[in-house]
């Protein structure tokens, strides 16, 4: 018979949000929670992501229903607008009371 | 060691880098200044030496906005943020307001010779406007305010001491404050680089 966790008192391991959890998925998402809405230029200097990947992560959180992002243009520049959506929302506060869970466990 | 995501923390920070720049500061200081040069040179119009910074107030905001945004791109603030900016603005305003009846009350009204047969007057608005200067320092949670306070405070006295005329701590204070402003700028230009939006 395996030996399971609870054989050790520990609690049952928890499943993260791995959409959130990657690391500058989780840096994107925790810099929009704190504003309403924000631009691509907010995320590049508080990330210090690149371009390319600032793009490819949020098209993943928009995929998952995370994130809502409108294209416009302020005079002749293009502008691109994040905002963190309900679900976005929720999943976040989630993740995060996850994580303050298992980080109060471990001390 | 708290490891939290620390939201406050963060929203905090980033409004801070939002006013780092130092325009505000600049502004400030050399509204200050000009209001003091004509106080202290130019007595005939020094009734309508606050005209001008008013007039520039929209246009500073404006070029605060376009030089920030560029840098640090454009945020909608979550509601309790905007809501403390609104009762901050209203603070701000009511405050002005009472500085300047006071300022006046006491300028004409009030028998301000003190012990000695000093003339406290022109210190007196200088404490007045310190006192101005340490509740915007704790409003806005801008230590830098304290700064501009101390120098107010400090050459009211030396205003009554020598019976100068009440322009000079405001030159004092708008020269500080536009170093001070100078300097911000400069670090922001050095930490925050345009970023291009595309």
């Amino acid at each position: 018979m395996s030996e399971t966790s609870a054989d050790y008192g520990s609690p049952p391991p928890v499943e993260l949000d791995r959409l959130i959890h990657e690391p500058a998925r989780l840096l994107l998402v925790s810099n929009l929670a704190i504003v309403d809405e924000a631009d691509f230029v907010y995320l590049s200097a508080r990330t210090h992501l690149t371009a390319g990947n600032i793009s490819s992560h949020m098209t993943r959180l928009e995929d998952a229903g995370y994130v809502r992002i409108e294209k416009s243009f302020s005079g002749r520049k293009p502008r691109t607008t994040y905002r963190l959506t309900a679900t976005g929302r929720e999943a976040f506060e989630r993740y995060r009371g996850q994580v303050d869970g298992l980080l109060r466990i471990g001390r | 060691m708290d490891e939290r995501i620390d939201l406050g923390a963060m929203e905090q920070e980033a409004y801070r880098a939002w006013w780092s720049d130092g325009i505000v500061d600049i502004y400030v200081g050399v509204s200050v200044l000009w209001i003091g040069a004509m106080w202290t040179w130019v007595n005939d119009l020094a009734g309508i030496a606050g005209v001008l910074p008013a007039i520039f107030v929209a246009p500073m905001l404006a070029a605060h906005k376009r030089f920030v945004g560029a840098r640090l791109g454009h945020v909608e603030w979550r509601p309790p943020r905007r809501g403390w900016e609104r009762r901050n603005q209203l603070v701000l305003l009511a405050a002005g307001l009472g500085l300047l009846l006071l300022g006046v009350v006491t300028y004409l009204v009030v028998d301000t010779r003190g012990a000695g047969g000093l003339r406290l007057a022109p210190g007196i608005l200088a404490w007045l406007l310190a006192l101005f200067a340490v509740g915007l320092a704790f409003l806005l949670d801008a230590r830098r305010m304290l700064l501009y306070a101390s120098v107010l405070a400090v050459s009211g006295i030396v205003v009554v001491l020598l019976e100068a005329k009440p322009g000079w701590p405001m030159l004092a204070c708008g020269a500080v404050a536009t170093v001070v402003g100078v300097v911000m700028l400069r670090r922001f230009i050095e930490r925050y680089p345009v970023i291009d939006p595309a």
